[in-house]
C-alpha cells in the first residue's frame, strides 16, 4: 500500500495540542454532544439523512473505501456510530459486513431505525449488526478494517488500542479536523503512535480529513517499546485472569490447531497445583498446557485487556 | 493398530468409500451413526473414537441409489501425523476414497478450516458439514455458508447432527457429488488450494474464518464461563470434585441398591423363581437335570438372578452416572484438575477417562487408553484396569455381597483397591520406561447432557451388558451347575484345597468362583454369597476377587492390543497378587486378632 506523507505541518501543532489537552477536553465534550444531538433531532426530520449523509459523507467515505481498500465480504468494525449511521451504511453498500459500535443507547435506538429505512432487509439480517458498548476495550481483532468517528472519547486511546489488536494487513481509518478545528480536539496523528506505521492522509473539506493506517509494517515488539503498552513474558509467569499476544510457541505439533500460534489473543484461566497445567483460554476454547510447554510460550501482556 | 487389521481388509477397496473426518470431539460419531444405523461410541471429550468405523451408507437418487462404505477416521486437528490416530487419516487419504465429508466445528472455524485445507490438498471430493451451529448461535454467532462454499467451490452445509438437522442436506450434497464424479467432472478446482505450507494455510484459514462468523444476537454463554471458571481453579474445582464424584457414586450405588432392592429382588424372588420352580419340578423328574436346573447352581435360578437382580441394576446405574459424566464435558475438567497429581504416579490427567470407563467395562477402558500419547502410558493403563479396577458387574455383586455383613467392608475394599492402583502406578512408573509426552488436552465447552442422548446410551450399554455380559455369566452358572451336580467340583475343590483353604483360609467351596471367575469377574464374587464367610473371610475373598484374572474377554482384548506376550504377563502379575495378597492380609489380620 501507499504511504504518502503530506502532512509536514503536524509537528508543530502537536505540542501546542498536548498543552491545550486538558484545557480543551470540555469544550471537545461539548461539541461531540452538540453534534450527536443535532444528528439525534435530524433523524426525525424526513430527508435529513439523505441530505445530510450526501452532502458530508458520501463522498469522503467513498474515498475512505477506497483507501482503505476494503472488498465485499470483509468484516469491518464502525466505533461511535452515533444516531445516523452514515458509515455504516456506506459500507453496507460496498458490500461489506460492519458492526456498530455506539455507547449512548438512546442514539443506538434511533440508529437502528434509520438503518432499517435505508437499508433491504437482506443487507439488514447479514451484513450490518448494532451493538452498544464502549471504543474502550473493543477487541479490534478479527475485523479486515475498522472505522472510528471523530466523536469518539478519548480518540487517541481508542485508536491506539485499536492498532495495537489490529490484525496483519488490517487497517484502522479514523477522522480528525483540521485547520483551526483541530486546536480543540486531542489529536491522534501517526507519528505521535510511534513504529514504521504505513498511513495515508485523505483530506476532506469543512475541515476534516481521513486517516489510514495499516498494522502491515507494524513489528509487534516495537509496538511496546514505542507506546509501553505491555512487556513479552512467558504464559507461566501470568497471573490469573492476564491476557498476552502470543510471539513466541515451542515445538509442539497439538499446540496450532488448538489456537496457540502467534499472533492470537489468549488469556490465562487458571493454574493447577502440584505443577499442573495452566488452564488457557483461546478464542474458541480452552486448553490445559503443560506448565513446561507454558513456560517456553511467550507473549506480549496487555495491560488494559 | 492391531485390532484395525479385521477392517482394514474389508476397507480395501477404498474406490466404493466415503470418508468421514473432522477435529475431534465435533460430532463425527453422530453422523456416522445417523447415516449407517450404527451405533458408535460418542461422548463430550476428545478421542472417542480410538479405532475407526464402518458401515454403509445409502447415497444417490431413487433410480441411481448404491451405498458406499462410510469411514468415521478417529478425529485429528491436523493431517500431520503425529499420533497414531492422524497417522490412520493420512494412510486413508493416500488411497483415493471416493469422497470425503468435512465435518468443521463451527466454534473453531480456524482450525476445522485448516483441516479442511490440508484435507483438499489430497484431492478428494469434498462435501463441508460445519455441526454444532447451535452452540455458536448460543454465542450469538453464525457462519455463513454461503460465503464458504463460494471462496471454497464446494457444497458447504450446516448441521447440528445431534438434532440430526442438516444431515439429509449432506446425503443429497453427497450423491450429486459422487454422481458427477462418476461422469468425470472434477467438482473443485484445485488450483485454488495450490500452497502447502503451514504459514500460508493457517493464514488462509484464518482469513476465511473470519470472513464466515457474523453476529446473530447476544452472546448467552457468560453464565456459563464464569461456572467453568470455578470448575477448573483449582481452590474452588477440587471441593466440586469432590462433590461430583460422591453424588455420581451415590446415584450409582443408591439407584442400583434401590431398584435390586425395591423392584428386581422382590420380582425375582416371589414372581419368577417361584413360577420356574414350579415350571421345572412339574416337568423333570427329581435327579441331576432338575438340579441343575434348578439346584444350589440351578442354571435357570442363579443364571437368571444373578445377572438380571443382582448386576443389571448396577449396569443401569453406572452408565447413568458414566453418561452424565461424559456428556457434560465434566471428564477433561476433571482430566486437568488431577493433571499434577497424576503425574506424580508417572500418569497424565488424561488417563482419567480409561480408568473411569474401567470402572464400567475393563475393555472400553483399555481401547480409549489408546487415544494415550504414548506407549508408556497405555500400558500402565491396562495393567491398572486389569489389576484393581473392578467392572461395574464385579462391584455390583462386592455391594451384594458385603453390604449384607458390614456396610463398612465396601469403603474399605475400595480403599485397598485405590492404595493398590497408586502403589502400582508408581512401580510400574518405574518399570516401563517411555517419553513422557506434555499434556496438551482441549477442555470441550460445558454442556448440560440430553435426556434423550442419555437414554440412547444407556440403552445400548445395556444393549452390550445383555449379550456380552449376561450371556457369558449364564453360560458359566450353568458350566458350575454341570460340575456341581456331577461330583466334579469337589474333586477339583479336593486338590485346590490347599490354595483356597490352607493359603486364603476360604471354605473350600470357593475353589467354585476361582475357577468360574476366569470367565466373568463379578463371578469370582457372586458365589461367596451363600457361604456364610466372616468379616475377614469376607475381606480376603473380596481382594482376591479383585485382583484374580481379569474376564476371558478382557485378556483377549489386552492379547490384541498388546501382543500375547504382554497379555500373559498380566495375566500372571494378576493371579499372582491376587493369591499372594489374600493370603497376606488373612495373616495380617489374624496378627490383628490376636493382638487385641
Amino acid at each position: 500500500m501507499s504511504s504518502e506523507k503530506n502532512a509536514p505541518t503536524k509537528s508543530k501543532k502537536q505540542t501546542g495540542v498536548k498543552l491545550f489537552k486538558n484545557f480543551t477536553s470540555p469544550l471537545f465534550k461539548l461539541a461531540s454532544m452538540l453534534l450527536s444531538q443535532l444528528e439525534y433531532i435530524g433523524t426525525f426530520i424526513p430527508g435529513f439523512t439523505y441530505l445530510y449523509t450526501n452532502l458530508f459523507y458520501r463522498k469522503m467515505i467513498a474515498r475512505e473505501i477506497k483507501a482503505a481498500g476494503v472488498e465485499p465480504g470483509d468484516k469491518v468494525l464502525h466505533v461511535g456510530c452515533g444516531s445516523l449511521p452514515a458509515t455504516p451504511i456506506a459500507l453496507v453498500r460496498a458490500g461489506c459486513r460492519v458492526i456498530a459500535l455506539e455507547r449512548n443507547e438512546k442514539s443506538l435506538e434511533r440508529a437502528r431505525k434509520v438503518a432499517a429505512w435505508r437499508l433491504n432487509k437482506k443487507e439488514l439480517s447479514m451484513q450490518l449488526e448494532f451493538r452498544h458498548g464502549n471504543g474502550l476495550g473493543v477487541d479490534s481483532s478479527g475485523y479486515d478494517a475498522v472505522w472510528v468517528s471523530l466523536h469518539v472519547n478519548p480518540q487517541p486511546g481508542i485508536i491506539q488500542q485499536i492498532i495495537f489488536n489490529l490484525d496483519q494487513g488490517s487497517c484502522v481509518v479514523y477522522r480528525k479536523p483540521t485547520a483551526w478545528l483541530s486546536q480543540f480536539y486531542p489529536l491522534v496523528t501517526p507519528e505521535e503512535l510511534g513504529g514504521n506505521l504505513n498511513s495515508q492522509y485523505l483530506t476532506g473539506w469543512l475541515g476534516k480529513e481521513s486517516v489510514v493506517i495499516w498494522s502491515q509494517d507494524f513489528e509487534p515488539d516495537e509496538k511496546i517499546v514505542s507506546q509501553d503498552d505491555g512487556e513479552e513474558i512467558s504464559l507461566a509467569d501470568c497471573r490469573i485472569g492476564e491476557a498476552g499476544v502470543i510471539t513466541q510457541i515451542p515445538d509442539c505439533q497439538l499446540l496450532a490447531p488448538l489456537g496457540l500460534r502467534p499472533g492470537k489473543y489468549v488469556r490465562l484461566r487458571a493454574r493447577q497445583s502440584c505443577g499442573g497445567p495452566l488452564v488457557v483460554q483461546t478464542a474458541g476454547r480452552k486448553v490445559a498446557v503443560d506448565r513446561d510447554l507454558a513456560d517456553a510460550i511467550r507473549l506480549r501482556r496487555k495491560s488494559n485487556g | 493398530m492391531a485390532d484395525c487389521h479385521q477392517s482394514r481388509q474389508e476397507v480395501e477397496e477404498l474406490e466404493s468409500s466415503i470418508l468421514l473426518i473432522g477435529p475431534p470431539n465435533v460430532g463425527k460419531s453422530v453422523i456416522f451413526n445417523y447415516f449407517t444405523g450404527l451405533d458408535v461410541g460418542m461422548a463430550n471429550y476428545p478421542g472417542t473414537t480410538v479405532e475407526f468405523s464402518v458401515g454403509e451408507i445409502d447415497i444417490g437418487g431413487e433410480e441411481s441409489a448404491r451405498s458406499y462404505q462410510l469411514i468415521d477416521v478417529p478425529g485429528t486437528y491436523t493431517l500431520e501425523a503425529t499420533n497414531a490416530a492422524e497417522q490412520v487419516a493420512v494412510d486413508m487419504l493416500t488411497q483415493r476414497p471416493a469422497a470425503a465429508v468435512c465435518v468443521l466445528d463451527a466454534q473453531n472455524m480456524e482450525s476445522s478450516l485448516y483441516l479442511l485445507l490440508q484435507l483438499l490438498e489430497h484431492e478428494i471430493p469434498t462435501v463441508v458439514a460445519v455441526n454444532r451451529t447451535d452452540l455458536l448461535a448460543n454465542e450469538g454467532m453464525a457462519v455463513d455458508v454461503d460465503y464458504l462454499s463460494s471462496k471454497l467451490g464446494l457444497p458447504v452445509v450446516e448441521t447440528v447432527a445431534v438434532e440430526q438437522r442438516g444431515l439429509e442436506t449432506v446425503r443429497t450434497e453427497l450423491s450429486r457429488l459422487v454422481e458427477e464424479q462418476a461422469q468425470q467432472r472434477p467438482h473443485f478446482s484445485s488450483e485454488k488450494i495450490s500452497d502447502t505450507n503451514s504459514h500460508s494455510r493457517w493464514e488462509k484459514a484464518e482469513n476465511l474464518a473470519r470472513s464466515a462468523y457474523y453476529r446473530v444476537g447476544e452472546d448467552q454463554t457468560e453464565a456459563k464461563e464464569s461456572w467453568d471458571q470455578l470448575l477448573v481453579s483449582p481452590a474452588t474445582g477440587f471441593p466440586i470434585a469432590l462433590l461430583v464424584l460422591t453424588l455420581i457414586f451415590g446415584l450409582v450405588v443408591g439407584l442400583g441398591l434401590g431398584l435390586r432392592r425395591f423392584l428386581l429382588s422382590p420380582l425375582f424372588e416371589h414372581f419368577v423363581i417361584p413360577l420356574i420352580e414350579l415350571g421345572v419340578t412339574s416337568i423333570i423328574p427329581p435327579g441331576l437335570w432338575r438340579s441343575i436346573l434348578i439346584g444350589e447352581y440351578g442354571f435357570l435360578v442363579k443364571g437368571l438372578e444373578w445377572p438380571f437382580a443382582l448386576v443389571m441394576p448396577y449396569v443401569l446405574s453406572f452408565y447413568l452416572g458414566l453418561t452424565m459424566l461424559e456428556d457434560s464435558g465434566y471428564m477433561p475438567r476433571l482430566a486437568v484438575l488431577l493433571d499434577g497429581i497424576l503425574n506424580k504416579i508417572g500418569l497424565s490427567g488424561g488417563n482419567i477417562i480409561p480408568l473411569l470407563l474401567g470402572y464400567g467395562c475393563a475393555i472400553p477402558g483399555i481401547l480409549a487408553a489408546r487415544a494415550m500419547a504414548n506407549r508408556k502410558e497405555r500400558l500402565t493403563i491396562a495393567v491398572m484396569i486389569s489389576l484393581a479396577v473392578p467392572c461395574i458387574a464385579q462391584t455390583g455383586a462386592f455391594i451384594s455381597l458385603l453390604a449384607e455383613a458390614s456396610i463398612w467392608l465396601i469403603p474399605l475394599v475400595f480403599l485397598f483397591s485405590f492404595a493398590v492402583l497408586v502403589l502400582a502406578g508408581i512401580i510400574l512408573d518405574l518399570l516401563i520406561s517411555g517419553d513422557w509426552t506434555p499434556t496438551v488436552l482441549e477442555i470441550p465447552e460445558l454442556l448440560l447432557p440430553r435426556p434423550g442422548v442419555i437414554a440412547k446410551k444407556i440403552w445400548l450399554h445395556f444393549k452390550h451388558f445383555l449379550v456380552d455380559g449376561a450371556v457369558p455369566m449364564v453360560i458359566g452358572v450353568g458350566l458350575a451347575a454341570l460340575l456341581y451336580e456331577t461330583g466334579a467340583m469337589e474333586i477339583m475343590a479336593y486338590y485346590m484345597r490347599p490354595l483356597v483353604d490352607g493359603w486364603l483360609g476360604l471354605p473350600e467351596e470357593a475353589a467354585t468362583p476361582l475357577l468360574l471367575g476366569i470367565m466373568r469377574r463379578e463371578l469370582t464374587v457372586l458365589p461367596l454369597l451363600d457361604m456364610e464367610l466372616s468379616f475377614l473371610q469376607l475381606f480376603v475373598g473380596s481382594v482376591v476377587g479383585l485382583f484374580y484374572v481379569p474376564c476371558i474377554a478382557v485378556i483377549a482384548t489386552l492379547a490384541k492390543e498388546y501382543g500375547i506376550r504382554v497379555a500373559a504377563a498380566i495375566l500372571l502379575l494378576t493371579t499372582t497378587t491376587a493369591f499372594v495378597g489374600g493370603g497376606l492380609i488373612l495373616r495380617a489380620g489374624w496378627l490383628l486378632a490376636a493382638m487385641f
